[in-house]
């Protein structure tokens, strides 16, 4: 046999495909399956808040609000959980129980509601604040969310989120890597509805306890100020915008007759606290 | 605004990695050709035993090693792979460029002796794998080796 010197006509070795197209295949396979099982376990989850005992929310609070559970409360404290104990004796009855406030140093202006009735406020909240109408409106909303079981529903829904992508995906995986953030950021954020609901919650409250709704869209104003950020992210956005959530709240308090009237200022504790933090 | 700017990132490294991946690609895969057929006529065949027809003067082991590092799209799409299985393409033009590179050295090895034939041709693979903060760095090595023969003329 003569030994003839060539080289194979194709190689076998390699797959012709576009590796472009393997790309969105892959991607648009997993997101669809991962989307799936993110849409139906949420439904689940929301069927079973509904439902759950009170039991839940204990266990919750031992694991998610521990750092708080102790802790003493300072003199701003004090004087913000004086104003929201005010704003509880106008929750329906059913409602009433206890919510204790813990302000934590943080620049974002920002607040929370934590299982247990924790609400968690940023010192950077406080420091927009001007009046105590103001204040009152922040923390109805935050009760608003407790009302409507928020703060259990969102937390069922992040807790699948993280499983999914951490079971799926394995712990050290550079995609999961990559939506860490975003599950940290979605972390105690509620969607566009919840917000609207917690804000109209918030208005009926504070109209209840001041028997007028001036000062209650000040916060939202202010934030409308400081975020410039372009259309095409609005779609992104938890919160809903500052000037679609002002013009729902203005519409509901035209059509129910809800007054407007004169702030009253915020407690000296409360501002003098802010103004030491500045320093 | 963390979660957009780590999305952007991602889609940033990976243009890079598929744009620059596939230009280098492209370029070797040229050379790798060409020196195939200048070395044409050395052949690297797996046989193991010897010709008995002819004169042997000369025998040496030679070998050829090649270094590779995965880029971040080819990354990206295995690691998208490993999820729902199936065959990593994204990997095979790499294996494929470094084993025949790999030869092409060896051949080149052998050419400075002055060999007529490559006996025993083998392939080695191994991954290199630098841990380090958990990023894993994907590298392979590929060796390809053999003994060069020379004959009497």
């Amino acid at each position: 046999m003569k030994y003839i010197p060539r080289l194979p006509q194709e190689n076998v070795n390699v797959s012709q495909t576009s590796p472009l197209k393997e790309l969105f295949f892959l991607l648009a396979t997993i997101l669809g399956i991962l989307l799936f099982i993110y849409i139906v376990l949420g439904i689940l989850v929301n069927v079973l808040i509904a439902r759950a005992p009170a039991k839940i929310e204990k266990v919750l609070e031992v694991s998610l609000s521990k750092p708080f559970l102790t802790k003493e409360q300072t003199p701003t404290e004090q004087k913000v959980q004086q104003l929201l104990d005010s704003l509880v004796k106008f929750m329906p009855a059913e409602e009433q129980r206890k919510y204790t406030v813990h302000i934590i140093p943080k620049q974002e202006a920002n607040a929370l509601a934590l299982p247990g009735g924790h609400i968690i406020i940023f010192s950077g909240l406080l420091k927009e604040v001007k009046s105590e109408n103001e204040l009152a409106m922040i923390l109805a909303h935050e009760l608003g969310h407790f009302v409507h079981k928020d703060h259990l529903r969102q937390l069922g829904r992040n807790l699948i989120l993280v499983l999914l992508l951490s079971i799926i995906l394995g712990p050290d995986n550079s995609i999961v890597e990559a939506f860490q953030p975003m599950i940290m950021t979605a972390e105690y954020k509620f969607s566009r509805n919840q917000e609207t609901a917690a804000d109209k919650f918030a208005l009926e409250l504070v109209y209840k306890k001041y028997g007028h709704v001036g000062g209650a869209f000040d916060f939202f104003q202010k934030v409308e100020k400081k975020r410039n950020l372009p259309k095409f992210l609005r779609y992104f956005s938890t919160h809903p915008f500052p000037q679609e959530r002002i013009k729902i709240l203005e519409e509901i308090a035209q059509k129910k007759g809800y007054p407007i009237k004169k702030v009253i200022p915020l407690h000296l504790e409360i501002s003098k606290a802010v103004m030491n933090r500045q320093k | 605004m963390d979660t957009l700017i780590s999305l952007i990132s991602i889609f940033v490294l990976m243009l890079l990695g598929y744009s620059v991946g596939s230009f280098v690609e492209k370029v070797h895969y040229a050379s790798v050709k060409k020196r195939e057929n200048q070395f044409l006529d050395l052949p690297a065949i797996t046989f193991r035993k010897l010709p008995q027809d002819k004169e042997i003067i000369d025998a040496q082991f030679v070998m050829g090693s090649v270094v590779i590092s995965l880029d971040y799209f080819k990354r990206f799409l295995a690691g998208l792979r490993h999820i729902v299985g199936g065959r990593i393409k994204s990997y095979e033009t790499l294996l494929d460029r470094a084993r025949r590179e790999a030869i092409l050295r060896m051949k080149e090895e052998a050419r400075k002796l002055g060999a007529d034939v490559i006996l025993n041709v083998r392939f080695e693979t191994a991954g290199i794998k630098k841990v380090k903060r958990k990023q894993k760095v994907g590298c392979f090595e590929v060796l390809a080796y053999g003994t060069a023969i020379k004959f009497a003329k």
